[in-house]
């Protein structure tokens, strides 16, 4: 809104963080994302931030994804990124039960972090490509979801399938919380937006 | 498996040829593995012990009825597997032989125990001075070798046994030692079984020559009827005797019998051949009659071909005649169709062709060469001749007036000149009205009349040409130049108002149309990129008007000027090269690439298929106007947008190969484009690797990510979306522009970060690293330099992390680094503590410098000297903060066991706990996310 007046401004910023046990293929969802790639080798990430420019329904924005790491040394650490984060993809492998049972755990964590009951959040069912070799159900995924009030999304980073809808639901997601806390606005945010718009009038 | 080694060795020619393997085994000596034994554990005993094989062969060479018994020693190579002969052994060097067999029990290193059986023989060789008994030599001449199987050694101490026992005199046989040669004996051993046994050393020889088994059938088959055969013998002899004694007799009585019969046949014969002679005498006779009988009808015949031939003559000059008047005769009422010539109907335009092509008809018969020389005819062709040019002359200056009427009328309907002009007109009325003559113009060309003209002949075909080229020459000119003024002003529009535009260098240029486009604002890059493409379709539009005008004139050409060939004397320079040519080209080898093949299909074909696709006309109305036209409008793209160059080049290149593919003359022009074009991409290039290594940053300033780093983002967006429809052809050009260019950034980014002070060099490497795989991340042809950024960026931060984190904790940091290094130099850590610098009231100091808040403080410094190195808004920074956090904690929790190891006892403990740590990154996060949001 303010930008188009302005012409000036950068495109809004929506911030991502990848969540999930190693190997569920958090960073082939990213890569593949970002580069339209999927490698094959498994490298294990500590983490890792990606930017780019993306219409999202029309409008210009900036995705920032941070990578991370799914075997994380110390826990604790977590907090503080995902502190900086809007918006998360929780993901696990469909061909792996655990990891769909620890996710209420960082569901929990983000919660926690976030101080908040409810954060844009997808949960996603990774390497859908792998029907044959599936451990959790799609009833089951789904019940979680519901649980949570969240959508489920099956993706898979290698045949591209739904990789592209995961990111842009969520950002949609981050896009309606962003707009619903400025139409409520604490009396602070309110002064600073009024003194830009003056300077531009 | 003798017979293996046996081969293999006598290919390494370590054995004779006929030198058998008595006994072969394997052998370890025993000296050597001894020493070793101590160090090792059992398992890795075995491996040892397999390394070491050698093996000993025990052999007889035999020369000139002398036979020595032998022995090898022979080491097996791991790698090829083959032998190699290490020392031979005469049987009668060795003095004594000794058979040993014993238990040794080791202790192992790990504290075990170990049993060994050791089966093993020892081997003691005379000497030459035999006073010697002393100590050292003994132990040279001295060799314990050990075997795995007691079976293998007692074979091989039982050959050398009967070795010596057979082969050496008493005198020279070595002494065997707590050994008795015991026969072996299995429980089903017959007699014979243990004679042959006793003898086992001949017979081994004997298996060495061995006889075939079909010899031996064959032998033994021979024998049996010997064996029958000789007991009869003398009865048998007898026998023969009489019989052949009966043979003589009756075969002398059977040649006296036949004499009689022999002298009867001869007399038969003589009869028989006096009777031929008679017979033959007759033959010759009725042969005389027959022939004088034939010639009688020849002369008869001979007469009558006569009359036949003079009548034929005569009524073929009658024919010729005929035909001669018929062929030079043309009528009054022709002439008077040539002479009116009516161009404006289509029927009078059909007679005229028609009798002007008779006419023609005429003067090309061709007519017997003693006809010709008749006066009448010389007459007739002077004055059909005559009539042949007269109407030449009188049709050129109509075809001529219909050219110059039909371009009139074209631009009356057109309008006046038009600066506004959106397309090149359109010319099919021209070619219309024009086409409708085109058999004039064909027989023009093939009346071959010449005029001359200051001093130079000239067929009126050529000057017909001409004068055609000449007037369309002009009106293209005009509208091709309008066309374009037209396209320019529309790119004029676009450009937006720069500084100084006069002043502005092409370097300066290429910054302004990068930058244009990578001011990060939605709006502004969206406006660029309309720009760009309303310039693209603008020249597209450009191109494809002009590819259209130039195929239908190119179209309109080859059909008004053509010449049928059919009746066209075929120029025979053009066939006989034509030939050469095509022959030239089928022997070309094949090429890979698709353009090369295409091109050779094209023109081999075209010079085959229609000998005078020649562009000269073509080539004479467009001559330059089109290259120079367009390469305007490209100019003034370029100058309005720099970046336009990829788009220009790649447009080019799809464009030259369709055309190449179409054998269009409009390939010409777009050769001469495309070259062009390529320059100006190149010069780009250039001036953007000059740009990238001539950047200079202000050191004391901080570095983000560079801008040629941005700049190549720009580059790499445009260039992509230009080769999009021609990346399955041309994708490799762009691929080494890409490199070039990379690796002088990547030059660039080293040079730069070595002189950065106000920023950490490592951050300006990884930050800048991190963003070039994120450009060149899509990249095909780049992977590996791709991959190269990549590592770069994860090297450098990890670099940077670890310079860093320690800051927090800088004394203990670094007294901790000189315990390790102690540790690190052998030290036993319960010694720390008693080095002077690194005593436990030392380090209790030191920690006590640290209370907790001390240390959360340190971190929050950190934490913002991190931001601070950071772009603004750098997404890395949680990526850096958390590898930093990691770091820390891990560090902490070394000094942690550092303590324990090392100062026991001293009651020494850091303030804080990892728990305080946890809680301070939380504080620093929270406090952080409230700055950020807003
Ligand atoms: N078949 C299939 N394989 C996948 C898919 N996604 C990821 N993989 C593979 O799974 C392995 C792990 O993928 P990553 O993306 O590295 O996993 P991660 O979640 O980033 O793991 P960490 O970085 O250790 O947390 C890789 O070998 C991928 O190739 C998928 O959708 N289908
Ligand atoms: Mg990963």
């Amino acid at each position: 809104m303010t930008s188009s007046q302005n012409g000036k401004k950068q495109a809004p910023i929506y911030k991502v963080i990848m969540v999930g046990s190693g190997g569920v293929g958090k960073s082939a969802l990213t890569l593949q994302y970002m580069y339209d790639e999927f490698v094959e080798d498994y490298e294990p990430t500590k983490a890792d931030s990606y930017r780019k420019k993306v219409l999202l329904d029309g409008e210009e924005v900036q995705i920032d994804i941070l990578d991370t790491a799914g075997q994380e040394d110390y826990a604790a650490i977590r907090d503080n990124y995902f502190r900086s984060g809007e918006g998360f993809l929780l993901v696990f492998s469909i061909t792996e039960q655990e990891s769909f049972d620890v996710l209420d755990e960082f569901r929990e964590q983000i919660l926690r972090v976030k101080n908040a009951e409810d954060v844009p959040l997808i949960l996603i069912g990774n390497k859908s490509d792998l029907q044959n070799s599936r451990q959790v159900r799609q009833e089951v995924a789904t019940d979680k979801a519901n649980k949570w009030l969240k959508p489920y999304i099956e993706t898979s980073a290698k045949t591209r399938d739904n990789v592209d809808k995961a990111f842009f639901d969520l950002m949609r997601e981050i896009r309606n919380r962003k707009l619903s806390e400025n139409n409520k606005p604490t009396g602070n945010r309110r002064d600073k937006k009024k003194k830009k718009k003056c300077t531009i009038l | 498996m003798f017979k293996s080694i046996q081969q293999k060795l006598k290919d390494a020619s370590i054995l004779e040829e006929n030198e058998p393997i008595l006994s072969f085994i394997q052998v370890v000596d025993f000296n050597k593995q001894q020493q070793q034994f101590k160090k090792i554990a059992k398992e890795e005993l075995a491996s040892l012990v397999q390394n070491k094989f050698y093996y000993f062969l025990a052999s007889i060479k035999t020369a000139d009825n002398d036979s020595t018994p032998i022995i090898y020693l022979l080491k097996l190579n791991d790698k090829t597997n083959d032998f190699k002969l290490k020392v031979t052994y005469y049987l009668d060097d060795i003095k004594t032989i000794t058979k040993i067999d014993n238990t040794i029990k080791q202790t192992l290193s790990n504290g075990n125990s170990l049993e060994t059986n050791v089966y093993a023989f020892e081997l003691l060789f005379r000497c030459d001075s035999d006073d010697s008994l002393n100590e050292t030599t003994d132990q040279k001449l001295k060799f314990v070798w050990q075997c795995n199987k007691v079976e293998e050694r007692n074979d091989f101490l039982d050959t050398l046994w009967k070795l010596s026992e057979q082969f050496l005199k008493a005198s020279s046989r070595p002494k065997f030692i707590n050994y008795k040669f015991e026969p072996k004996k299995t429980l089903v051993q017959t007699k014979d079984d243990e004679e042959s046994n006793d003898n086992s050393i001949i017979k081994d020889i004997n298996q060495q020559y061995e006889i075939s088994k079909t010899d031996e059938d064959s032998l033994l088959k021979l024998m049996s009827e010997c064996d029958f055969a000789s007991s009869n013998a003398e009865k048998f002899i007898e026998k023969l005797q009489t019989e052949l004694l009966q043979l003589d007799t009756s075969n002398i009585e059977s040649i006296m019998n036949s004499e009689e019969n022999t002298l009867k046949l001869i007399d038969m014969l003589d009869v028989a051949v006096q009777e031929i002679d008679k017979i033959d005498d007759r033959l010759k006779e009725y042969e005389d009659k027959i022939s004088a009988v034939g010639d009688a009808v020849r002369i008869v015949g001979e007469r009558d071909n006569v009359i036949q031939l003079q009548q034929n003559n005569q009524f073929a000059l009658l024919e010729l005649l005929e035909s001669m008047i018929i062929n030079l005769d043309f009528p009054a009422e022709n002439l008077h169709v040539l002479k009116s010539l009516d161009l404006t109907k289509p029927e009078s335009i059909r007679k005229v062709i028609k009798v002007a092509n008779n006419l023609l008809d005429l003067l090309e018969t061709e007519l017997p060469s003693s006809l010709t020389k008749m006066k009448a005819y010389e007459e007739q062709k002077k004055t059909l001749e005559k009539y042949k040019i007269s109407f030449c002359g009188h049709l050129c200056k109509n075809l001529r007036n219909a050219i110059g009427h039909a371009t009139n009328k074209h631009l009356e309907s057109e309008g006046k000149n038009d600066a506004n002009r959106v397309t090149i007109p359109s010319h099919k009325k021209i070619h219309d009205d024009l086409l409708a003559l085109k058999e004039l113009v064909f027989w023009v060309h093939r009346s071959n009349c010449m005029f001359s003209e200051q001093n130079q002949t000239k067929t009126f075909y050529e000057d017909l040409k001409q004068n055609y080229i000449e007037t369309i020459k002009q009106l293209y000119i005009k509208e091709v130049n309008e066309f374009c003024m037209s396209a320019k002003a529309g790119i004029a529009k676009l450009d937006r108002p720069r500084p100084n535009v006069s002043m502005e260098n092409i370097k300066g240029s290429m910054i302004r149309s990068l930058e244009k486009s990578h001011i990060g604002d939605s709006f502004g890059s969206k406006t660029d990129q309309n720009h760009k493409d309303t310039l693209k379709a603008i020249f597209v539009k450009l191109l494809n008007y002009l590819t259209n005008a130039v195929t239908s004139e190119e179209k309109f050409c080859l059909e008004f000027f053509a010449i049928p060939p059919k009746q066209g004397k075929l120029d025979e320079s053009i066939v006989s090269s034509n030939s050469g040519n095509s022959k030239l080209l089928s022997n070309l080898p094949r090429t890979n690439s698709n353009l090369s093949l295409v091109s050779t299909n094209t023109t081999s074909s075209k010079l085959l298929g229609d000998p005078k696709t020649d562009f000269s006309v073509l080539k004479e109305i467009f001559s330059v106007l089109i290259e120079d036209q367009v390469k305007q409008v490209m100019d003034s793209i370029i100058k309005t947008d720099y970046i336009m160059v990829l788009f220009l080049y790649s447009n080019m290149l799809a464009g030259v190969s369709t055309c190449h593919q179409n054998r269009q003359y409009m390939h010409q022009p777009m050769v001469g484009l495309l070259r062009f074009a390529k320059e100006k991409c190149d010069e780009f290039v250039r001036n953007f690797k000059e740009f990238i290594s001539e950047t200079k940053v202000n050191r004391k300033e901080k570095i983000g990510i560079l801008k040629f780093v941005k700049y190549f983002e720009e580059f790499v967006k445009e260039a992509e979306i230009c080769w999009e429809p021609i990346k399955n052809d041309y994708s490799e050009k762009l691929c080494n522009i890409y490199e070039g260019i990379v690796r002088d950034i990547f030059k660039a980014i080293e040079d730069i970060a070595s002189v950065s002070q106000k920023t950490p060099q490592e951050v300006v490497l990884f930050q800048n690293y991190h963003q070039m795989t994120h450009i060149m991340r899509g990249i095909n042809g780049l992977k590996d330099l791709t991959r190269k950024a990549r590592e770069d960026y994860i090297n450098w931060q990890k670099e940077y992390v670890k310079r860093l984190f320690g800051r927090p904790l800088e004394k203990i940091h670094i007294f901790f680094e000189k315990v390790q290094a102690k540790l690190d130099r052998g030290y036993v850590h319960q010694d720390i503590s008693y080095q002077l610098e690194l005593s436990a009231n030392n380090l209790a100091q030191i920690i006590s410098e640290y209370p907790a808040r001390e240390v959360k403080r340190g971190l929050y410094d950190l934490y913002n000297k991190v931001e601070k190195h950071l772009e603004d808004n750098s997404s890395l920074l949680q990526v850096v903060w958390r590898d930093m956090s990691t770091e820390f904690i891990t560090q902490y929790k070394n000094y942690e066991t550092l303590i324990k190891l090392c100062y026991e006892g001293h009651n020494i403990k850091f303030d804080f706990t990892q728990e305080d740590i946890y809680k301070f990154f939380n504080e620093i996060s929270i406090e952080r996310s409230k700055e950020h949001k807003f």
